[in-house]
């Protein structure tokens, strides 16, 4: 154990003693000032249940983190209210569910105690998207310990950025039952989002059932959570619409491949009920709104599998951030957000009335919604879902392989002058010693590319025969509707940052998984069975991600931004926490590697990630040295 | 609320991040000193950067956990069959077909347990079980080897053998559930079984599973009854009803045939060659 592994022992062995009692109480205390009008809801709700003494979950407190001294946070079981149903096994922060919502200040040293009273299990706050030194991101196994039941570990870090953003246990899937809440860090300087008030809007997916247990249905039962699978009812459905030729041709291609095109979400609204800051739809959370009020909504997608598309039918959203990044301001009508990603938007109402805030799954299998309007009771009408979409071929990497014939598919092609492809193969993580440090393009980088002839072994059922870029489509079931659709290529940063040099190294990642067998990983290769990637502590790197799969992975990289090629010239480019790839997409990020340390690297489907997506990310000297396996 | 009041100047100054000239300056500064170009990293107190690299490049402590436990050790158990069979010209069964493993995604011990049994007139019945080792050897297949034992009984006499087994199971192309199996008796007869089954959903509860079985034997054996070629095949159809994903009841039909020399052994033994079944049962998993 060297020197930072062991002064972080120390801040784990810290333990509760009665001055911080008392500070909790102290923040209890500022919490309950603080509480919004929606509280009064609650206890109207509260009252009419016969529910024996349980918190109400939703509209988290508010506590802006002390300036001075530290804040408590006590992570335990609390018996809940979640869509009028009481539960016993939620992990709440300080009591609540969604945890308390952060304020912070740039610039600010935060000081934070976390206390875990779970009797029978470690515990962990990541602070997602947060700059900081690597042992205070909390991931148990790559930035410390854990914090075991009884014990407090002090988190302290400098505020280095603004914006939204979340924050989350990254211990097992505690993320499932509650365990975490909103963090917003104030601009030091006058921020350049002005507006009249603000919501934090919080997404997530509830369950009623042991997480574990539905795990490992998962990896027993392929499809085991999907109601809308192709049916011969439903074959009918899609003849009349689509012929009868196509609709058979389409489902034996899927067939052969042994896909399944409606296998958009692992868990579904038949086990998940979808709540808006802790609130179903029934609930009506209302966020109060004057008419030519500018009003900024802070959309956190805080649930653990489920994609939301989100829109208020009849206001224009503009989106002025993303992932707590300022961009340049974009009016649209609907956004997916991805699991992890936030987006901030203003909404002006033009008129005295009530409009939905609705967040429809991606999987079309459910939705939650609340209200903004001038007041509160007010309500409009809420949206019909729209029908699931099902996957292309597109999906499967080889849209614009039409005309090749299967046997030509599988094998590459002749010569490298079909226009547009880049005709290059896998390099892992070798470095390119050739070309070392010469600057890669930045601008107009290949559409496509041909997939390498490794297919990843026994953990991978298919690859992405051409993956190529998809950062201007809408995706899945989206852009049909006569309205806008927010994609990346709409997505530019607000000022350009100072570190756009051109990466001189780049790595190629697959994202891989076996549906049937509910394995995930990178390259073909589980956490468990990989090696950590190596970054070098100074190098401006690229990452070309290529989505093998048949679904929509966030993926999130710890301690340091993405910078996301969307299009775009190099300067423009929007900075990321956590970038989706749409199914046979080629994705690239560059990466300033200005953190050492060891972080955590993973898609952000938290039982994908569970399963095998997750890789140790360690920014080392160089290349050269010794690492561990 | 009005804590931003309260945060000390210093502190503002700090945020070099967000200024493009202070962090040019610092860009060039840094690169003199062959370091990152970037930003001074944050740390924690009393650290270094060489500290915090070298900690990057050591693998974390031992007693620290795995971040994820990304091989769980499952047991899964499916009773395919467990029903009860009518027909016309044979007494009632009782039938039951399950499979089941316990195991990782690397390597399973994976059982197979088959029967039917007339409970009713002469007692009669069979029964086979198998102990497999299985290892996956492609997306969508898994290699299983073991051991399979069996015994019959009746009003004759009862008997048993032990074979080898050496099978694949997985799915095909175009979703067919398959199981290519190879036997090797103790009397040393190759025998080889053939199942497949197709799952046809019309609702999304509502299945209609087609299956069929053909057996093969390379040799004659009088004991069993068994003459070199095709023995014996079944066409199977049930419907399901999945209450859940875990528990569906089914009704079904099963159409049961001796094929080539195997049938007429069993003809002139004066045994009935085929049947037609109604059956009724229940499909559980676990």
């Amino acid at each position: 154990m060297n020197h930072i592994e062991q002064l972080i022992e120390q801040q784990v062995r810290y333990r509760a003693q009665d001055q911080t009692r008392r500070q909790f109480l102290k923040t209890t205390a500022i919490t309950a000032a603080s509480g919004l009008a929606i509280a009064r809801l609650a206890q109207a709700h509260a009252s009419t249940t016969t529910l024996s003494a349980a918190t109400l979950a939703g509209s988290p407190p508010i506590i802006d983190v002390p300036t001075s001294g530290p804040l408590q946070l006590v992570v335990g079981r609390t018996p809940t209210i979640v869509a009028g149903r009481r539960t016993e096994s939620a992990i709440t922060i300080n009591g609540s569910l969604p945890g308390p919502t952060l304020r912070m200040r740039e610039g600010q040293n935060v000081e934070i105690h976390v206390r875990n009273e779970l009797p029978d299990q470690s515990t962990s706050i990541h602070w997602h998207g947060i700059i900081l030194p690597a042992p205070m991101d909390g991931v148990p196994g790559v930035s410390f310990p854990g914090i075991a039941p009884g014990e407090t570990f002090v988190y302290r870090y400098q505020l280095r950025q603004n914006g939204t953003y979340w924050y989350h246990s990254h211990t097992g899937l505690q993320e499932q039952l509650g365990h975490f809440g909103a963090l917003i860090v104030e601009p030091a300087d006058t921020d350049p989002i002005q507006a009249d008030r603000e919501y934090v809007i919080n997404l997530s997916d509830w369950m009623f059932r042991d997480p574990y247990a539905i795990l490992k249905k998962l990896k027993k039962f392929s499809g085991y959570d999907n109601y809308q699978r192709p049916t011969l009812t439903n074959f009918i459905t899609d003849a009349k619409r689509n012929g009868f030729s196509d609709t058979i041709s389409q489902r034996l291609k899927w067939d052969a491949m042994r896909m399944d095109p409606t296998d958009i979400a692992d868990i579904t609204g038949a086990t998940y009920t979808y709540l808006l800051n802790g609130h179903t739809s029934d609930e009506n959370w209302t966020a109060i709104a004057n008419p030519g009020e500018r009003i900024r909504l802070r959309i956190i997608n805080s649930a653990t599998m489920t994609y939301f598309d989100f829109r208020i039918p009849g206001l224009p959203m503009t989106v002025v951030a993303v992932d707590g990044q300022n961009i340049k301001p974009v009016e649209t009508d609907e956004i997916r957000v991805a699991v992890a990603e936030t987006y901030d938007v203003i909404v002006t109402l033009p008129d005295d009335r009530a409009y939905t805030m609705f967040a429809e799954t991606m999987d079309r299998s459910g939705f939650t919604s609340a209200t903004i309007a001038p007041r509160e009771g007010m309500q409009a009408q809420i949206p019909a879902r729209r029908a699931r979409a099902m996957r292309t071929m597109a999906d499967v990497g080889m849209a614009g392989m039409a005309g090749m014939n299967k046997k030509n598919a599988k094998t590459k092609p002749q010569n490298g002058s079909m226009p547009g492809m880049d005709m290059k193969s896998d390099m892992k993580s070798k470095p390119m010693n050739a070309m070392k440090n010469m600057p890669l393009p930045t601008e107009n980088l290949p559409e496509s590319i041909m997939h390498s002839s490794d297919k990843h072994g026994i953990a991978t059922s298919m690859i992405a025969m051409m993956p190529r870029r998809r950062y201007a489509e809408p995706g899945l079931g989206l852009g049909n509707d006569g309205h806008r659709v927010l994609t990346y290529a709409d997505l530019r940063c607000l000022e350009t940052l100072p570190d756009r040099q051109a990466p001189t190294r780049e790595i190629d990642l697959h994202l891989t998984g076996n549906m049937e067998r509910y394995i995930w990983g990178f390259d073909g290769l589980k956490y468990s069975e990989a090696e950590p990637i190596r970054f070098v502590y100074g190098e401006r790197l690229r990452m070309n991600m290529i989505n093998d799969t048949m679904m929509d992975h966030p993926i999130h990289l710890h301690g340091m931004w993405m910078d996301l090629y969307a299009g775009g010239n190099n300067d423009d480019n929007p900075r990321k926490h956590t970038v989706s790839i749409k199914p046979g997409e080629l994705l690239t990020v560059d990466i300033s590697v200005d953190a050492p340390g060891r972080w955590a690297f993973h898609c952000h489907l938290l039982y994908h990630m569970d399963m095998g997506m997750f890789r140790t990310v360690a920014v080392v000297k160089s290349l050269d040295e010794e690492i561990f396996s | 609320m009005n804590n931003q009041l309260l945060m000390p100047p210093a502190l503002v100054g700090a945020l070099l991040f967000i200024s493009p000239t202070a962090n040019a300056q610092h860009a060039q500064h840094a690169a003199q000193d062959k370091a990152s170009p970037y930003e001074a990293p944050p740390l924690i107190e009393g650290t270094t950067i060489d500290e915090a690299l070298k900690t990057a490049a050591a693998a974390p402590p031992e007693s620290w956990p795995e971040p994820i436990d990304d091989n769980l050790t499952l047991v899964f158990t499916l009773i395919e069959q467990f029903e009860f069979r009518t027909s016309d010209d044979q007494s009632d069964q009782f039938a039951w077909d399950a499979q089941g493993w316990i195991g990782n995604d690397d390597h399973k011990f994976w059982w197979k347990s088959e029967g039917v049994a007339a409970p009713d007139g002469p007692n009669d019945g069979e029964t086979e079980f198998q102990a497999l080792y299985a290892k996956p050897i492609s997306p969508f297949w898994f290699l299983q080897a073991g051991l399979r034992y069996e015994n019959t009984w009746g009003p004759g006499d009862s008997k048993n053998r032990t074979s080898l087994v050496l099978g694949l199971q997985g799915l095909s192309p175009y979703k067919f559930e398959l199981e290519p199996v190879l036997f090797l008796t103790e009397d040393g007869d190759l025998l080889a079984r053939l199942t497949a089954s197709y799952d046809i959903y019309i609702t999304q509860k509502l299945a209609l599973q087609p299956r069929s079985e053909i057996n093969l034997a390379t040799a004659d054996n009088t004991e069993w009854g068994l003459a070199s070629g095709f023995n014996d095949l079944s066409m199977e159809l049930r419907l399901r009803y999945e209450i859940r994903r875990e528990f569906a009841p089914y009704v079904g039909l099963n159409y049961l045939t001796l094929l080539g020399e195997t049938a007429n052994i069993a003809q002139q033994a004066g045994s009935s060659t085929d049947d037609l079944q109604l059956v009724f049962g229940i499909r559980l998993a676990y």
